[in-house]
């Protein structure tokens, strides 16, 4: 219960944050996504049944302040969830600080990518006014932020994992 | 024995979906327009803090490659003892109180309606520069309403309103474009569009139109909620080419759009 409160918390921090302090003061794709970072510390702790409905909730939220047809952002979140979890547990099998940080990387990757691609589809079928992605080095901005959340992902890991004991190497077994 | 028709985690994965496609349907039909009101309702004071927190740190911050930095060195020490003496009267405008005066004595003397509004935070779309403002409906703050900033300097219109909040296009958005005219002997007709976020471009101003860097563009009221005289920006350079139709110009506006604070919403 305890940890639900304090992922709940964490949540509406990290969005509001991203929200009123990141994205207001960047042009183009922000240099740093904490969301996604944090999305990436979800896939990376939980299991697949309470990240699926953290994810839910986060693009819920994340819902309320966008322009994009309403539930775009929450299957965006979910999709990307997804996809972090299958490549932890399939692929990189071991939680240590280099799939944290890989995680954080194609994390990034995939939430742009999905939303670029949704963002051209409600274009293209007139479900939203505005193009969403004329930006100034589109490209190179999502790889930036990329690498810039893989930095920061190894920046926190270390910092967790001096804090608090959960964060050593542990293989993954499949089940 | 009962037999599972499927796993846990399909079923699991089902339940989301049904529950995405039953948020969609909640609020299409507006069931979920309470939940949405009372979660900004909720988060607004914790973003106005966020929001200014961020004014505050990066405000003063002006970020330029060495290599830009090197080539305009020499313009800028020239100029430097009149944009110290320039830089300091600004700081001093630049306090909430004062703008909000300002725009509140602007507004009064042009007889018009409107609504003082806070930028709380940025719409989650990377490509654009629209801004979430905490006020919305309720306030009467409808789409297409002009935004201006001091003394009546056009700085966006609303893109969309909600009953706490609504969102503010930046006239520099890609999306943006406004009518307006130069003030000039015939007040040169054109269009104010935004560049990438980053600047305005005025063009369809007629070949034949002569017109002068530094003159003042001002918006045309050919939009219906936009009303005339409202101040885009000067005129910083011009762009003839003797083969086309019609000529552009770079406009500069006189403030900061992406460090603003607190702005008015015309309501009329």
């Amino acid at each position: 219960m305890s940890r639900n409160i304090l992922i709940g918390i964490m949540a509406i921090v990290v969005l509001v944050i991203q929200i009123s302090f990141i994205d207001p003061f960047t042009i183009g794709i922000p240099p740093i996504s904490i969301v996604l970072l944090f999305l990436a510390l979800l896939a990376f702790r939980l299991e697949i049944i309470p990240l699926l409905w953290w994810s839910f909730s986060l693009g819920v939220v994340h819902e309320v302040f966008s322009l994009l047809p309403f539930g775009t952002f929450t299957v965006v979140t979910i999709l990307t969830s997804i996809a972090l979890y299958y490549l932890l547990n399939t692929i990189l099998t071991n939680k240590s600080l280099f799939p944290f940080v890989l995680l954080a990387i194609v994390g990034s990757i995939i939430y742009n990518l999905l939303l670029l691609l949704s963002s051209v589809v409600f274009y293209a079928m007139n479900s939203i006014e505005i193009s969403l992605y004329q930006i100034p080095n589109l490209w190179t901005g999502i790889l930036l932020q990329a690498l810039v959340n893989g930095v920061a992902a190894f920046i926190l890991f270390l910092l967790l994992r001096s804090l608090t004991k959960r964060f050593q190497n542990q293989f993954l077994v499949r089940k | 024995m009962r037999q599972k028709i499927f796993n846990v985690r399909i079923n699991i994965f089902l339940l989301i979906a049904v529950a995405i496609v039953l948020l969609v349907f909640l609020h299409t039909t507006g069931i979920l327009r309470p939940v949405e009101n009372t979660i900004f309702y909720v988060l607004r004071p914790v973003e106005k803090a966020a929001y200014n927190a961020g004014l505050k740190f990066f405000a003063s911050e002006n970020i330029k490659s060495i290599e830009d930095l090197g080539k305009s060195n020499q313009e800028l020490q020239n100029q430097l003892s009149n944009a110290l003496i320039e830089n300091a009267r600004l700081h001093s405008l630049m306090t909430k109180s004062e703008a909000l005066q300002q725009e509140v004595e602007y507004l009064k003397s042009k007889n018009y309606k409107f609504e003082v509004a806070q930028i709380i935070g940025k719409s989650p779309h990377a490509g654009t520069q629209i801004y979430i403002l905490d006020r919305g409906t309720d306030d009467n703050i409808q789409i297409g309403m002009p935004v201006i900033y001091r003394d009546g300097v056009l700085v966006g219109k609303i893109v969309d309103s909600d009953k706490n909040s609504s969102k503010m296009i930046l006239i520099t958005d890609s999306n943006s474009s406004i009518g307006t005219y130069i003030q000039n002997e015939t007040n040169s007709p054109g269009i104010v569009m935004g560049k990438l976020g980053l600047s305005l471009e005025m063009q369809l101003i007629p070949q034949s139109e002569e017109i002068k860097i530094n003159q003042i563009v001002v918006t045309s009221g050919i939009e219906e909620s936009i009303p005339e005289g409202l101040v885009v920006g000067q005129i910083s350079s011009i762009s003839t080419q003797t083969e086309e139709l019609f000529q552009t110009a770079s406009i500069e506006s006189p403030i900061t759009l992406d460090r603003l604070q607190v702005v008015s919403v015309i309501i009329q």
